[in-house]
């Protein structure tokens, strides 16, 4: 093959974007690191670790309240956007017509657009109002589940779509060559063989889940505590970063970085349980 | 029938919920689509007035970040596509595997990344240029996956005839695969725009909170989101603005995605097979 200035050039920058691209998650992990070493270093802060109270002007950096509510949320909101996403996507893969179907999907991915800083703000201005004549002062799990929950549902359903309908033609012409109805068909055959990638997209919506910070921030509360209730305030791991990053200061700076390598981890973890995609 | 009715339920239930979210924000948009609402500076922390200086560092951020992106993504995508998906090759499986992670990479974990890196190493502090180069990272591998999969999707015929006739690998892929798959390229740019406009905590941290109008991409600039976050979480009495402010990305969003669909549609000439949906390719998910 003939190669000209422009081919080596081109050659060489394809190089330059790969080395990029996996130094680029390297550099993440790197610097988080290096900002959290002057934490994990300091032994008064490290012991506090797993208690409950976050005092970071008395050097108390106990993370347990912000992560059981960060594994809280996260449940709930998953608790209520999989059976729906699930339903969802078989409407769509298998009940719909195809121009119907596509139609759909499109709206769905308009709605993915959403920021999903708008639908916390609908949470803040237009449920908890309505919430907190029942239940002030209303910020909590409940309210935050929710929200999360649209905030993944859009991308969650086309996900799990996605997954259903890879090569299910000849599987629906042979049922129905056996006489076998459709959603006999979806709960016995279709669902059962694609259980590994239900859970894959299971999985990787719970990363998505955990990753999202200003949705949940919004309607939280973001008080410091063990969530009681589904109405009580609590606070979220992101939350914290995002509250407190703007004036923390040495110790307190370098907890925050902690966190987010802690976070870091949770995803990868999550990703890694996810598997490989072609496997 | 019990099954279609239930799935049909919670398809409708999804959708409700998308149009009581989306009604607030539909009911101040006559109150977005002033023109002076676009144009003026925010009064009093953005209770009253525009949003004219946020709108600008808003475009100014995503315009560089689309940039970035396609600058960096452009090859990478190129280099992956040439080695099939199921390869062994244990250079393209760590690029893969790295893409990945950044897919999975939290968005506050990039702006404290970009806080660290781009704002303390690299001197910008808070500014747009920061900020953009944050948020590209993060849209990176939506936009590649994207772009490879269009380029994989290609005829393999397409590049064996390239091959024997000799064309250099520039010139096959600028004149002959891009030119094929600029329907997708657009639609992925499109998509990584979404991305970036709906993005608030990377950008937190990096591009920072500044409401003047920004006079070079390295001082701060406001993001819509951000405005929008700022303007919930700690201006007291501005909801209305909020929903304002929410109204003009949504306004932004519809735009450029109709303006691509109708760039699409002139690109194909209206040829566009559409197969069966239970026939195509597996495809991964892409958040």
């Amino acid at each position: 093959m003939r190669q000209n200035w422009r081919d080596r050039i081109f050659e060489f920058w394809i190089d330059l974007t790969r080395l990029l691209a996996c130094g680029g998650i390297l550099c993440i992990f790197v610097f988080l690191g290096k900002e959290a070493l002057v934490f994990l270093k300091a032994p008064e802060a490290s012991q506090s670790l797993f208690q409950l109270a976050w005092f970071p002007s008395e050097n108390r950096f106990g993370i347990m309240a912000m992560v059981v509510g960060s594994v809280l949320v996260v449940g709930l909101s998953l608790l209520q956007a999989w059976p729906i996403a699930r339903a969802s996507a078989i409407y769509l893969g298998f009940f719909s017509s195809p121009r119907t179907s596509v139609w759909l999907l499109g709206s769905l991915q308009l709605m993915a657009a959403i920021p999903s800083v708008v639908v916390g703000l609908f949470g803040l201005s237009f449920l908890l109002p309505i919430l907190a004549v029942y239940f002030p002062p209303a910020f909590g799990l409940l309210v935050a589940s929710f929200v999360l929950s649209f905030v993944l549902l859009p991308s969650l359903i086309i996900n799990v779509h996605a997954m259903l309908v890879i090569d299910t033609d000849p599987l629906l012409e042979v049922g129905k060559s056996l006489g076998i109805s459709t959603p006999s068909l979806i709960r016995k055959v279709i669902l059962p063989q694609r259980r590994r990638f239900l859970r894959r997209a299971l999985i990787l919506g719970a990363g998505r889940a955990f990753g999202e910070t200003l949705a949940v921030l919004l309607v939280a509360g973001n008080n410091i505590q063990l969530p009681k209730g589904l109405f009580e305030p609590f606070r979220t791991l992101n939350a914290t970063i995002a509250l407190e990053m703007s004036y923390a200061q040495g110790l307190h700076r370098s907890a925050l970085f902690f966190l987010g390598l802690c976070l870091l981890l949770l995803v990868c973890v999550l990703r890694f349980l996810a598997g490989r995609e072609n496997a | 029938m019990k099954l279609r009715l239930s799935t049909g339920l919670a398809l409708f239930y999804v959708f409700a919920i998308g149009v009581a979210v989306l009604a607030p924000v539909l009911l101040h948009a006559p109150g977005a689509l002033r023109l002076g609402f676009w144009l003026e500076e925010p009064v009093r922390m953005g209770r009253l007035g525009g949003v004219g200086p946020v709108i600008y560092s808003t475009l100014l951020i995503n315009a560089l970040t689309l940039t970035f992106v396609c600058l960096l993504g452009l090859p990478l995508a190129v280099g992956l596509a040439r080695q099939p998906k199921t390869s062994s090759d244990w250079m393209t499986r760590w690029i893969r595997g790295c893409l990945d992670l950044l897919a999975a990479t939290p968005s506050i974990v990039y702006g404290l990344f970009g806080f660290a890196f781009f704002g303390r190493v690299l001197g910008l502090s808070y500014s747009i240029l920061s900020g953009s180069l944050t948020l590209s990272l993060m849209i990176l591998p939506l936009f590649v996956r994207l772009v490879e999969d269009a380029l994989a999707a290609l005829d393999p015929d397409l590049r064996r005839t390239a091959r024997s006739l000799g064309l250099s690998e520039w010139t096959a892929t600028f004149k002959i695969y891009m030119p094929l798959i600029r329907p997708a390229l657009l639609a992925a740019l499109i998509l990584a725009w979404t991305r970036a406009i709906g993005e608030t905590a990377a950008l937190l941290y990096t591009s920072g909170y500044s409401l003047r109008w920004p006079q070079s991409v390295f001082e701060s600039g406001r993001s819509l989101s951000v405005h929008i976050f700022d303007l919930s979480l700690n201006v007291g009495g501005a909801d209305a603005q909020a929903y304002r402010a929410a109204a003009v990305i949504l306004i932004l969003t519809a735009a450029f995605s109709f303006l691509s669909r109708f760039i699409i549609r002139g690109l194909t000439h209206g040829k566009t097979a559409r197969s069966s949906q239970h026939n195509r390719k597996p495809e991964s998910p892409l958040w």
